[in-house]
């Protein structure tokens, strides 16, 4: 008894690595499969659906409009070095001016053009910018979501095999339970079977005079569901030739061994120890 | 076949496999759980001998010597105790040969074992008897053999054939071919007459060796099985003479003065241990060399020493002695010396046989109701006496140490019986005319 209880225990032990490394390689494979929803591969072709009408006005822009060709200026007159004249003087310093207010109109209006270009490009640069930030932000907070699922996925599995692992060790606490009951239930079954063989054997003995007490024999005997005895063997033995052809003999003549009173109860390998008193 | 279980197993959802490892796993537990066999302990059995079948032998062309040779077999096997045999009526089947057997039917008829055979006429006349044991319950064949001989010696092959089987399955050789020896004696005081008889073991094939209108006693065989020594008073006086028995050739070793008897060879077979009674009327001890016809006194007692025999390591003998006031068995040195007492179980003890193996000593015990034969075992000195008759004397060992002869009377005529060494099969030897008595179981190879 104590060699099977310590089996159980091996088989149990070994059960629950097992299980330990089975639910590892699950966990694992879960995760696996969630990575890779997270990162689809990038397509080596992408395509856009665009409307095919779309693609036809494309192919045919509108025929531009002939534009009226601008009227060539007049061509300077050849009026020689001018003279100036106070009116002319005071015209030319009025032309003058307004040149120069008009340059430096336009040189303003450059200015402001270049100062509206600088914003504008720094605006649009700050937009950039912030675009970027926002994007980078979003990517961020994209993947913090992202590790956070993660996360909580690798918290869910761990949660999942904590659970399952509860369950487990509770399933075998109430299969314990169930076999310990059984054992305690089958023990007098298994008793008034060992009885049964045992009083088959006995009648089945044919002793010989040999077989006197201190003869201590061992047989290793295999039988198959329905009791026929298949195997024979004889093991430690301090028995003669007739000692030996008669323990043998008498398993055989003992043949088909009676079954157990549960059918569960089956067992193929018999050591039967003939020990003559 | 193996390669697409494989592919079909890859194609399989891998789901599958955790829960397929978990009912492997499951199941190579629930294999180691019942691993440990069922022990079961047998103190007891039954005291029946072991069923066998002897099959009807296949007669010789032309007849043969016409001996049931099975008939023999089954008789010598039954004798000794621990077998029974099947009556032929409720054989399944004769057949005469192993392959013709089928284990399984002789197994239904309650045979743990099946011999067949046959005779066969080979060149000149010589027969050879074949034969085949066959375990019924294993289907194994435990044993084939030929033994070959003149017609005249197809009971002996028989016998020969009864030894093997008996050695096969019990581990011990056999004792059926061997032979005994005994007197008969008929007729009525003063008309007697002596036969000294030599038959074989279960008394069949009797022959003559000496014929005498006066006593003859105590036969005893050489070791070799070759002479018989025995004591005659056919010269009016009693001589203890040696015959070798294929011939009748003799001769008298001892004629002294006084009792010349119970002579007993050395297991080396070179010497003779006599009782002589001398001129004084005293018998004790003593041994006789066979070459130099030099006598050796081994014991000098006032008291009667007498039945000497040899331990089987010829270094000591055990003898009967009244020197402690009734027959009780004694040791002593082939050299000589203080005798050791042996026996302490009752007033009388007497007539002392060992077996070949030196552990055992027969003897005849007052036990109760009669004179019987007993057994002690010498390491322990524990005794158990075998017979059951009120006059049973002359114990003689077989000589592989499983059964004694021994003669008994009944109705006032003396005959012979065996007895097994556990006291549980007896046998009376066939009925002989008059009274026979005195057997000596003769060795081995005779």
């Amino acid at each position: 008894m104590v060699q099977r209880a310590s089996d159980r225990w091996i088989s149990i032990a070994l059960s629950l690595l097992l299980h330990g490394a089975l639910l590892a390689a699950l966990v694992y494979g879960w995760m696996m499969f969630r990575e890779q929803r997270r990162t689809p591969p990038t397509p080596p072709i992408s395509a856009t659906v665009v409307d095919a009408r779309t693609l036809k006005g494309l192919e045919q822009p509108p025929a531009p409009k002939p534009a009226a060709a601008p009227e060539p200026p007049p061509p300077p007159e050849d009026v020689g070095p001018p003279q100036p004249t106070p009116e002319e003087k005071a015209q030319r310093e009025q032309v003058e001016q307004a040149k120069e207010q008009k340059a430096a109109e336009e040189r303003k209006a450059a200015e402001r053009a270049a100062a509206e270009k600088v914003a504008e490009e720094k605006a649009t640069a700050q937009k950039a910018a912030a675009e970027k930030a926002a994007a980078q932000k979003a990517a961020a907070a994209r993947a913090a979501a992202e590790k956070a699922a993660a996360k909580a996925a690798a918290e869910r599995a761990r949660q999942d095999e904590q659970d399952r692992k509860e369950r487990e060790a509770d399933l075998k606490r109430s299969l314990a339970a169930e076999e310990h009951a059984e054992v305690q239930r089958n023990g007098a079954a298994l008793a008034t079977w060992q009885s049964m063989i045992q009083a088959k054997i006995t009648r089945a003995w044919l002793r010989p005079p040999t077989a006197k007490a201190g003869i201590n024999c061992i047989l290793n005997v295999t039988q198959v569901p329905g009791g026929e005895v298949t195997k024979v063997s004889i093991g430690a033995c301090n028995g003669d030739q007739a000692v030996r052809e008669s323990i043998e003999a008498a398993v055989y003549r003992a043949s088909p061994l009676p079954p157990p009173p549960d059918p569960s109860l089956f067992q193929r390998d018999l050591e039967i120890t003939f020990k003559p008193d | 076949m193996q390669r697409q279980a494989a592919l079909k197993f890859k194609s399989w959802r891998p789901w599958l496999v955790p829960s397929l490892m978990l009912a492997i796993v499951m199941g190579a537990g629930a294999a180691r759980a019942v691993h440990a066999a069922l022990q079961i302990e047998i103190t007891s059995g039954v005291r029946d001998p072991i069923p066998i079948a002897i099959v009807p032998f296949a007669p010789a062309a032309g007849g043969g010597a016409g001996l049931d040779v099975a008939g023999v077999v089954q008789h010598d096997l039954e004798g000794s105790g621990r077998f029974k045999a099947l009556p032929r009526e409720r054989m399944p089947a004769t057949p005469t040969r192993v392959e013709a057997i089928n284990a399984a039917d002789w197994k239904g008829a309650g045979s743990d074992y099946v011999v067949v055979g046959r005779v066969a006429a080979i060149e000149n006349g010589t027969l050879a008897v074949d034969f085949d044991l066959v375990n019924t319950l294993t289907g194994v064949r435990l044993a084939t053999q030929r033994f070959t001989g003149p017609p005249g010696a197809l009971r002996n092959a028989a016998h020969r054939v009864s030894d093997a089987v008996y050695q096969k399955i019990l581990g011990v050789r056999g004792a059926f071919a061997t032979r005994i020896a005994y007197v008969s004696v008929e007729g009525t005081v003063p008309a007697q007459h002596y036969q000294l008889i030599v038959a074989d073991a279960d008394g069949e094939n009797p022959h003559l060796i000496l014929d005498s209108r006066f006593p003859i006693m105590s036969p005893a065989w050489s070791p070799d099985g070759q002479w018989l020594a025995y004591v005659s008073f056919e010269s009016k006086l009693s001589g203890v003479y040696v015959q070798l028995v294929r011939t009748g050739e003799r001769r008298l070793v001892s004629a002294r003065a006084g009792i010349n008897g119970a002579p007993a060879w050395s297991p080396d077979g070179r010497k003779l241990a006599l009782t002589l009674g001398g001129s004084s009327g005293n018998p004790d001890i003593y041994v006789l060399d066979l070459t130099s016809q030099s006598l050796t006194r081994l014991t000098d007692d006032p008291a009667i020493d007498t039945e000497p025999e040899w331990a089987p390591d010829g270094r000591s003998l055990y003898f009967t002695s009244d020197r402690a006031g009734s027959p009780q068995i004694y040791q002593v040195s082939a050299n000589g010396g203080h005798p050791k007492r042996i026996t302490f179980e009752g007033n009388y003890n007497a007539r002392p046989r060992v077996s070949a193996d030196g552990t055992e000593l027969a003897m005849v015990t007052l036990d109760g109701g009669g004179y019987r034969i007993a057994v002690q075992e010498l390491a322990t000195g524990a005794v158990r006496t075998l017979s059951h008759g009120h006059l049973d004397e002359s114990p003689s060992f077989a000589p592989n140490g499983a059964t004694l002869i021994y003669s008994q009377r009944e109705g006032g005529r003396g005959s012979l019986a065996t007895i097994s060494v556990d006291g549980l099969t007896g046998l009376r030897l066939k009925a002989q005319q008059g009274a026979i008595c005195d057997p000596a179981w003769g060795p081995f190879g005779t």
